[in-house]
């Protein structure tokens, strides 16, 4: 609404201040209705001017979105729906997850709602973006928010290009790892030109993503990096050089190593006897491997320095050296005075080399557990962490062997594995790993007369991960229902087969074509 | 025919009920299952030893159940109408056990009872005695309503007096206080607008509320005019201006008004909290009349609204219209039943024209001064934003007319991702100088707009 400028003035600074001229302060049109009230004349203005509006004309017509290829199933439409309503919300990212695997995007009424939530959710952002269609792109594209958050993958060079040059760190960083993953020579060459410019926080956000396509090729400008001044970057660089195989680091390290031990053979069918000296001191080219760098745990200095310079080892080394199979090594460390710093020393390279998608990072997780290594369970508490970094298939080999070492020692490392691939949202393991996995809740059921709280993160965690393809196991190995402390359970049991009925419907959503 | 399950999920109280409807909609839950034309039910497993009997009459929808949940309707019968929706094979058709058969019986006859109440109620003495009593009533409202207004008008003539510049830095309780005094002098229609714009001028921090406040209050000393002269106005613009005070038509007053027959397509709905009571304003119009209709639904308190008509349903019966200058609101004769739950295809409708519709308004302006917002249906219209507008966005029609979407519309992008920058149908309402969409169509299903729009 627009008014005369007396009756505008009038109503703002008061008829007291301002006197309303009805000659002056209404449309001309209005004059014989108006009258004299302020009001009065402001209603009739109100009224003539609304009946009398017209539409804005030569609007430009909006760029349409180009046509999306397949919708989802109706079925898993609805599914989706009921998850946003917040009905098992933890399955949202399986719905994403499979949305992408059928190749179907996600439905449009559902995109604002899904881009809003990803807004503060990096982990659904990443798995919105692949089934975003060509309407979701469009989408963003418009609203500035969103085009920040939702950065374009490997498959847009040029907005990739354009996020490296000018985007917000995490953006650069984000496009880093694609060039990387697209041509990792490439990517260290661009990040090698504006290095020596870099702030000293964007080389320590940048430089982690070179370990997409680590390599030898990568050797030179990690050593240098050995020398940045910024803590932080000398230590990323070094972790790096311990990941890559075969790196002049590792080599070091390994050499130092070798001068402290002593391997003392005990003949056939027997593991070998190992001696360590401490190292006397630590020079400069120690200190810039990283020794005496941290000290997690408490260790006295020299130890310390042993520990550091285990990191940095594959632990595949000490198997081919010693020639022992993995359970000999940790047995062999074991049994010495130090076997303790050695050990840890160990997980964490096993750690490393995982990471390094090394294959037998998998055999060295499970020989934690399978050898008779008596306090496998006081290693770094973190050794599930470490099974995180292994690719899907050997992760779940790994958490199969541990459900069968035992319920004392590989399990709760197992249930702890079991919870962070949970974590991830979309990961689901083999039956025969189910089947083992529900055989052991049930057995810690029966062991106890009441859930502790613990217990309620297990069945969590179970609904995530455990199978439903076929969901006849999921009846069985329950305590009889004559069972005295069935009662305190039926809830946790009763909302676990409902989950896991729930997620059944929902993977069949997108294959049984009702409609 | 069923609802769809988005439908049926619109119908729970609120949203936690919607998801513990969800939560019922599972075979393993339920016994006994069945069905006919007419009705579902079903035995539900809770926490008690029996199961709870769940039931619903499909032409309302109505529900039933003997669970002790105060939310109506309870998740029991949201769960069952779902797992109907999503697997009607598991309903046994048959005939209604003893339990259902009693319900639906006791539901007619509670609407025979009426028709005889009401018959009883026509007599001719009856009448009479009724129309002695409200007439007296009347004639005390009208002397406080006069009261009342006198005191409105005074105050209008202050605030005219020392300017809307510097309302804010008065106390909020100058507000208040007028509306109480208009509630104590029965003009509780003025009373909560008062209320209303009293809160709005200290919410908002963006420009123009000096000119929404004004508009506003423009209207209220237009009602307070018209009401002076008002044995001078039309007889349809007296009930507009005595609704607008407050003054209440009776239901039988509105049942006795001659019906419209029709089927009835839901075009949307506008839900509204005011204070501590909710207001639905659900949106059909006439397949064959062409009319628009508006049912309003009220809630007071905690207590969730009644379940509003499902946006896209189709209802076929009467509606009697309350007497107006532009009759809209409506209540629903008994007849009225739910027939379907999308409307049927239609062929390509010609694309709006927006001066058209503008000129449609125009005119129902002239009928009703008072008219504050007008349903427009229009079809292809393509959503455009601009970033740069304090409205962003706005509907344009296919001849490049636009019309500008009010500021306070949430829903924008989710608008723009249904349309995709294709035409499409919007349904929403004129406001005057800006239009709130309420739903769309697009690909066969209507998308509910409504919410989050303050």
């Amino acid at each position: 609404m627009q008014l005369p400028v007396n009756m505008h003035k009038a109503l703002l600074a008061g008829t007291s201040r301002v006197p309303f001229e009805p000659a002056t302060g209404v449309a001309p049109a209005l004059q014989a209705v108006a009258g004299h009230s302020l009001w009065q004349a402001l209603a009739a203005q109100d009224l003539w001017q609304r009946a009398g509006l017209l539409p804005a004309a030569g609007v430009e017509a909006p760029q349409p979105a180009p046509a999306d290829g397949a919708a989802s199933p109706r079925a898993a439409e609805d599914i989706l729906l009921l998850l946003m309503r917040g009905l098992h919300a933890e399955l949202l990212p399986t719905w994403l997850a499979l949305a992408h695997a059928q190749g179907v995007c996600v439905p449009h009424a559902c995109l604002v709602p899904l881009l809003e939530q990803g807004m503060g959710k990096p982990a659904l952002r990443e798995k919105l973006l692949p089934v975003l269609g060509e309407r979701g792109r469009w989408l963003v594209a418009q609203n500035p928010d969103w085009n920040a958050k939702y950065v374009a993958g490997t498959d847009d060079a040029a907005a990739v290009e354009l996020a490296w040059n000018t985007g917000a760190p995490a953006q650069r960083a984000a496009a880093l790892r694609a060039m990387r993953a697209a041509d990792p020579a490439a990517a260290l060459a661009s990040l090698q030109s504006g290095w020596a410019q870099e702030a000293a926080e964007l080389r320590a956000a940048l430089l982690p993503c070179l370990e997409a396509g680590l390599s030898l090729a990568d050797e030179a400008f990690l050593e240098a990096a050995l020398d940045d001044k910024r803590k932080e970057v000398r230590g990323i660089a070094r972790e790096l050089l311990a990941i890559l195989p075969g790196s002049q680091l590792s080599a070091r390290c390994a050499a130092r190593l070798a001068a402290l031990f002593t391997l003392q053979p005990k003949g056939e069918g027997q593991l070998p006897v190992l001696e360590v000296a401490l190292p006397e001191a630590c020079d400069k080219p120690m200190k810039r491997d990283g020794v005496g760098a941290e000290n997690p745990y408490h260790m006295g200095e020299k130890q310390a320095w042993l520990f550091n310079m285990m990191q940095c080892v594959p632990p595949d080394y000490w198997a081919q050296r010693w020639a022992v199979p993995p359970a000999g090594v940790l047995q062999v460390m074991q049994a010495n005075d130090f076997g303790r710093v050695l050990q840890e020393g160990l997980v964490h390279a096993i750690g490393l080399s995982a990471r390094a998608g090394a294959a037998s990072a998998a055999d060295w997780l499970v020989a934690i557990h399978a050898s008779k290594v008596p306090n496998a369970r006081v290693l770094s508490a973190s050794i599930a962490d470490k099974a995180m970094a292994l690719p899907p298939a050997a992760r779940e080999h790994v958490l199969h062997a541990w459900l069968e070492c035992g319920k004392a020692k590989g399990v709760p490392d197992a249930l702890m594995l079991a919870r962070q691939m949970a974590s991830d949202g979309s990961v689901q393991v083999s039956p025969a790993t189910s089947r083992l996995m529900l055989g052991r809740l049930q057995q810690m059921m029966r062991e106890r007369d009441a859930p502790s709280y613990s217990m309620k993160l297990e069945f969590e965690t179970m609904a995530a991960l455990l199978d439903v393809g076929e969901m006849e196991y999921l009846e069985q190995g329950w305590p009889e229902p004559a069972w005295a402390h069935w009662d305190n359970w039926r809830q946790l049991v009763d909302e676990l087969k409902e989950a896991l009925r729930f997620k059944h419907t929902l993977h069949r959503s997108f294959t049984d074509n009702k409609e | 025919m069923s609802l769809t399950a988005e439908q049926i999920l619109a119908l729970a109280p609120d949203a936690a009920s919607a998801k513990a409807g969800t939560g019922q909609a599972s075979l393993s839950k339920w016994s006994g299952l069945g069905g006919h034309a007419q009705a579902l039910w079903g035995l539900c497993q809770g926490s008690g030893k029996e199961p709870y009997r769940a039931q619903i009459d499909l032409a309302g929808p109505a529900f039933k159940c003997n669970c002790p949940s105060r939310k109506f309707p309870c998740k029991h019968g949201i769960g069952l109408y779902l797992l109907y929706a999503r697997d009607s094979a598991a309903f046994k058709e048959t005939d209604a056990p003893q339990w259902v058969s009693d319900w639906l019986q006791s539901r007619e006859q509670r609407s025979e009872k009426k028709a005889a109440k009401e018959a009883e109620a026509a007599t001719p003495e009856a009448i009479a005695a009724r129309e002695a009593s409200q007439q007296k009533r009347q004639e005390k409202r009208q002397g406080n309503v006069e009261t009342g207004l006198a005191v409105l008008e005074a105050w209008l003539e202050d605030l005219a007096r020392d300017g809307l510049a510097t309302l804010r830095s008065k106390p909020s309780r100058d507000w208040e206080a007028m509306a109480a005094r208009l509630v104590d002098t029965q003009a509780p229609g003025l009373a909560s607008r008062v209320r209303r714009l009293g809160l709005s001028i200290y919410g908002g921090g963006g420009d123009g509320w000096e000119l929404a406040a004004a508009r506003e209050l423009s209207q209220l000393a237009l009602l307070r005019q018209a009401y002076a002269r008002l044995a001078s106005l039309p007889e349809g613009l007296q009930h507009e201006v005595r609704s607008a005070i407050g003054w209440a038509t009776s239901q039988e007053d509105v049942l006795a008004q001659p019906g419209v027959n029709d089927r009835w397509l839901v075009l949307g709905a506008r839900t509204q909290e005011d204070g501590r009571v909710g207001s639905c304003a659900t949106f059909l119009r006439g397949e064959s009349s062409g009319r628009w209709a508006t049912l309003l639904q009220f809630s007071a308190g905690s207590q969730a609204l009644p379940p509003a008509p499902p946006l896209g349903a189709i209802y076929q019966g009467t509606v009697h219209y309350y007497p107006a200058a532009l009759p809209m609101r409506v209540l629903f004769a008994d007849d009225m039943k739910l027939v379907g739950a999308t409307p049927d295809a239609q062929p390509a409708p010609a694309p709006a024209e927006l001066a058209a519709e503008l000129a449609r308004y125009a005119q129902a302006l002239a009928a009703n001064p008072f008219l504050e917002s007008w349903p427009m249906a229009l079809e292809q219209v393509t959503p455009v934003h601009d970033a740069g507008k304090a409205a962003p966005w706005s509907l344009r029609a296919v001849n490049g007319e636009a019309l500008a979407v009010d500021a306070a519309f949430r829903q924008g992008w989710q608008l723009h991702a249904l349309a995709g920058g294709h035409p499409l149908r919007v349904f929403g309402l004129w406001q005057g100088y800006s239009f709130l969409p309420l739903s769309a169509w697009c690909g066969g299903r209507s998308f509910n707009l409504d919410g989050g729009n303050g």
